[in-house]
């Protein structure tokens, strides 16, 4: 992967030296000097940003499956591997900037240092504000073009008590800054790991209604000394972001009355909140219908927004019977218009068409016909949602493994990749693509993809792990077993339960042979490893797990299989020593096998154990199991006493006697 | 106590109808109590025709008339004595659809034979029915389970639920004490979240989805995504002929664009990228390298304003002697100091204009400048 240049690369550098074909010709001029001048064109200056041989350089590195992430130390001990460890490692390296950029604009009068020369401004401390400040209207433009909200609001505020004129184009700007913002701060962009661990948890309870009524946005809109059409743009546009729809809705009626013209992104912000606005499905698309007329009366041209808008509010009643067809309809009009689909609008049109419960639709395909190996960039904030949609589709809609390889190949397109969107839609992305390729792939084109991912690319989480470790079970292929218990460790998916019990019945599929000794020896050291593990967790671990009747089965029976008869034999003196440490009891067919074992072996205690254990279990066999070992071994006074006591009757003597009268 | 057992046994085929109802979908939770509770007040002629048999038969008897009359009723009416409005005949199923259906049916193969099997639920029911019947109990659940499994089989490919009705109770002896004749109506198959919360928003009647649609429909079929017929709201002319309305709101489009920018921005996945974000912070040298980078003003002086600044001596300096000879020797350190901006060169010079003016008496008495 990381051998070959990706083709976007080859691209930029052509785009850099393509110029440089100039050299050739002037060499075979001077060697030829006297044949025929050859004309020496002079291409034009191409104008290249400061990034440019940066990014034509970046674009030669590819994602290499097999290192960690660059952010990570280069250092094989530290680099995490567990979901768990990723995340707080990100986040404390970016804690430590963010304390250091607490403590430099706590104490900015420490930071007086200046040696740099032409001026670092990201490196200082920023400006902080108080009542006595010199703040003008260039300084609150400065703030907006900083993207700081509170700063903002707090020399708005000095403007006001310093009595300093502010003009109304400043106002109008700060509204719509406010507006935009609902006056919150925003996240920092230096802050790329919070951003990207924090949207999945973000994106959860969003339609709620959290726009400050009369905030300062209001009172900018109405301190304006003329409010006109940009005024009233803004604050619709402000309140439709936080769902303030009813007031909304009234400003709309407003500027109809008044005859106030309004611009496309406002229209596009009416008909994202239409459906909520309306109950009952086709009053929702009779509103959006209401609106889209609206928009062409004005005159206004519609855009790549007004699609997405238009689209989105029909995915919220996408279970009304007519939904699929008008969003086809809807396409179909926004095409006419020229008006390029995003991946957001292809996002809409797969929950329109691919319901949960709904009849199959293939339109992913048709949609992946139409949008494979082109690049894309961010156009609308849902254009990130568009891959693990697509993802889930083909997982769980259309269970292709196919189409999901398509997918796969689009995201890994350009730079496409950026478009994933967070750490969360990543991880539910790759979750959806093992799971399926898990149940669709033979066990070699799994771990094939397994190990191309995983640990640096994705970490499985525990139900994906259940899923791998049940289809090795099925497909009997022990051999990764070893592989992937010591990547269970390092994801600290030990401690859970349903994971060890499916471990454990995995490995009681396997018949030892010549030919796997081995991977025998493999299984009794993790079944051995598995044991020891769960005996060291403390007591008061909240999620201490206990061990149920199956699972110490196949605990001794993976044991007593693979050669590991010693330590079967101490893992049942334990558990017939603290009977309670197991719920229920260990399963017959295990201690058959145990009981057999002891009697190959030859150690009349062991079997005595066994048997007694069994009867304590209140096992049925457990008379014709004392029977087995007291016709097979020889048993002195001590063990006949122990089985009469558990058993009630002296069964050693009842089979001699019945050796006897047979004989 | 006649009413007391004809409830015992409607209590056994509620079971039934409950378990009916939850694999087909046939009838409405009010529709099945209504059928299967029996009120004493319903209808009086049944009761006294009840009462009259019950006098000469025994108990188990009326019980399984009813039960009988119960299933007949079934088969044989229709139920909802509603008018199909124009509303209700609009959300019919589509016709494209159903000309999709027996196309795709073909190729379904048949249902694994485990989904055959009768779920447990019914057969208990079923067997509850059976008892309450009396008589030869077994014959009559094996009767009936029977009967369920070749419906069972039926409804996991067909599209027509109406038809399974009657066929599941064809094979059924049912005394049928009159005959009505049969209305075939399609009944919903599934009842769902979605379809409840819509009933009660008192929309469309749901009925376009089946479930056998996701099962059969493996196959690819083609949607042409921008195939559908235009809405012809906005016309094409128009849009080209008019000038694109500027957006009111510029401040917001660019917080917009940079806001959604920092969406797809992911943690550095090398160096390189590392250095790009780098420099768009201003904490790197720009490429290619430029070592004026940051001296944009100091680029409009010339390079002789900085060397040659005897120029700015003209005027106050004595052309010979001791100051003279000391300013030169400033000019000359000042024009090779390469940190020093033109500007604070040339002020360096008048400070020393302004000191040897101060000092000019005391300059005087010791000769330092000519009278």
């Amino acid at each position: 992967m990381a051998g070959a240049i990706p083709r976007c690369s080859v691209r930029h550098l052509q785009r850099l030296f393509g110029s440089c074909s100039i050299s050739a010709p002037v060499r075979s001029v001077r060697t030829s000097s006297g044949n025929r001048a050859e004309e020496i064109v002079i291409p034009n200056r191409i104008p290249r940003s400061s990034t440019d041989i940066l990014e034509a350089l970046a674009s030669t590195v590819g994602r290499d499956s097999s290192g960690p992430h660059y952010k990570y130390s280069d250092d094989p001990y530290l680099t995490p591997a567990s979901n768990v460890a990723k995340r707080s490692f990100s986040l404390s390296k970016e804690s430590g900037r963010k304390a250091a950029r607490w403590i430099r604009d706590k104490h900015s009068d420490l930071f007086t240092h200046r040696p740099e020369d032409p001026f670092i401004e990201a490196f200082y401390p920023k400006i902080s504000f108080t009542d006595e400040s010199d703040v003008s209207e260039d300084t609150l433009r400065e703030l907006m073009q900083k993207c700081m909200v509170s700063d903002a609001i707090q020399v708005y505020q000095i403007c006001k008590t310093k009595g300093v004129e502010l003009s109304d184009s400043v106002r109008q700007e700060l509204l719509e800054f406010l507006g935009y913002y609902n006056c919150e701060d925003a996240l920092d962009e230096d802050w790329v790991e919070e951003r990207w661990y924090r949207q999945g948890i973000m994106s959860r309870d969003r339609i709620r209604n959290t726009w400050k009524d009369h905030g300062l946005a209001e009172e900018l809109f109405k301190s304006l000394s003329h409010q006109g059409s940009p005024a009233y743009c803004a604050l619709i546009r402000g309140m439709t972001r936080y769902y303030q729809v009813d007031r909304a809705w009234q400003m709309y009626q407003e500027t109809l009355e008044k005859g106030i013209p309004l611009d496309t992104e406002t229209y596009n912000s009416l008909i994202r909140v239409a459906s909520l606005m309306r109950e009952g499905s086709d009053l929702r698309w009779k509103l959006v219908k209401e609106i889209l007329t609206a928009m062409s009366e004005a005159g206004v041209r519609p855009n790549l927004g007004t699609l997405n808008s238009t689209l989105e509010s029909l995915s919220q009643i996408a279970s009304w019977r007519q939904t699929k067809n008008l969003s086809l309809q809807v396409m179909a009009e926004f095409n006419r218009l020229g008006i390029q689909a995003s991946l957001a609008s292809y996002y809409f049109l797969l929950i329109i068409h691919c319901r949960e419960r709904g009849p199959i639709s293939h339109i992913l395909i048709d949609i992946m016909n139409h949008i494979a190996d082109k690049e894309f960039s961010i156009q609308d904030p849902k254009d990130t949602f568009f891959f693990v949609t697509a993802m889930d589709v083909c997982r769980n809609h259309l269970h292709s493994k196919e189409l999901a390889k398509r997918v796969d190949d689009l995201l890994h397109t350009g730079n496409n990749y950026m478009l994933i969107g967070d750490s969360y839609k990543e991880s539910i992305y790759y979750r959806h693509y093992f799971a399926l390729s898990c149940s669709t792939d033979t066990v070699d084109q799994f771990m094939e993809l397994y190990n191309e991912l995983v640990p640096h690319i994705y970490t499985p989480e525990p139900g994906v792990m259940e899923e791998l470790l049940k289809a090795l079970k099925v497909h009997e292929a022990l051999e990764y077993l070893p592989q992937l218990w010591s990547d269970m460790i390092v994801f600290d998916h030990t401690s859970r339960e349903k994971l060890l019990m499916s471990v454990l019945s995995a490995m009681t599929c396997h018949q030892p042979s010549e030919d796997n000794t081995k991977l025998t020896e493999q299984l009794a050291t993790i079944a051995w490893d598995l044991w020891t593990r769960v005996q060291r967790m403390e007591e008061d671990r909240r999620n201490k797990i206990t061990w149920s009747g199956p699972m110490i089965g196949d605990l001794l029976t993976t044991l007593v299989r693979c050669g590991e008869y010693s330590k079967g034999v101490e893992v049942m003196q334990k558990i017939s020593a603290d009977p309670h440490i197991v719920l229920g009891s260990a399963t017959v067919d295990s201690l058959q096998t145990l009981l057999d074992a002891a009697i190959g072996n030859d150690e009349a205690n062991t079997g005595v154990m066994v048997v007694v254990y069994a009867v304590d279990a209140g096992h049925q066999e457990a008379a014709d199991m004392a029977k087995k070992l007291g016709s097979s071994l020889t048993l002195n006074a001590e063990h006949r006493a122990k089985l009469t006591s558990v058993l009630g009757i002296d069964i050693i003597a009842d089979l001699k006697e019945k050796e006897i009268s047979e004989s | 106590m006649i009413t007391t057992t004809t409830m015992a046994s409607a209590t056994g085929s509620r079971c039934l109808y409950r378990t009916l109802f939850h694999r087909y979908g046939l009838l409405s939770r009010g529709q099945v109590r209504s059928q299967c509770s029996v009120p004493p007040e319903d209808g009086k002629a049944p009761e006294k025709q009840e009462s009259a048999e019950a006098k000469a038969n025994e108990k188990k008897a009326a019980a399984k008339k009813k039960l009988n009359d119960l299933l007949a009723s079934l088969a044989t009416t229709d139920r909802i004595p509603v008018e199909r409005t124009n509303s209700l005949k609009l959300s019919q199923p589509k016709p494209r659809q159903k000309t999709k259906a027996p196309k795709t049916e073909a190729e379904v193969p048949p249902p694994p034979p485990e989904e055959q099997v009768i779920e447990p639920e019914l057969a208990a029911a079923t067997k509850e029915v059976a008892k309450s019947l009396g008589g030869d109990v077994e014959a009559t659940e094996s009767e009936l389970l029977s009967t369920l499994k070749s419906h069972a089989l039926d409804t996991s490919a067909s599209e027509k639920p109406s038809a399974n009705l009657s066929e599941l109770f064809v094979g059924l002896k049912v005394e049928r004490s009159q005959s009505k004749p049969v209305f075939e109506r399609p009944r919903r198959k599934r009842y769902d979240r979605d379809d409840h919360q819509r009933m009660q928003q008192g929309t469309q009647r749901p009925d376009e989805y089946v479930r056998p649609t996701r099962v059969t429909s493996r196959e690819y079929v083609k949607t042409d995504i921008f195939g559908g017929e235009p809405l012809k709201i906005f016309s094409c002319e128009e849009s080209k002929a008019k000038e694109i309305v500027e957006s009111a709101c510029p401040v917001w489009d660019a917080t917009h664009a940079r806001e959604i920018q920092q969406t797809v921005v992911q943690p550095p996945s090398n160096a390189f990228v590392e250095m790009i974000q780098w420099t768009r912070q201003g904490k790197l040298w720009t490429f290619p390298i430029d070592n004026e980078i940051g001296l944009e003003e100091e680029k409009k002086i010339g390079f002789q304003e900085h060397v040659f600044l005897e120029q700015h001596l003209e005027g106050w300096c004595p052309r010979r002697g001791p100051i003279r000879h000391f300013m030169e020797l400033v000019c000359t350190g000042l024009s090779k100091n390469p940190y020093l901006t033109v500007e604070r060169k040339k002020a360096h010079i008048m400070w020393y204009k302004n000191y040897f003016e101060e000092k000019h008496d005391i300059l005087k008495e010791i000769g330092a400048i000519e009278a």
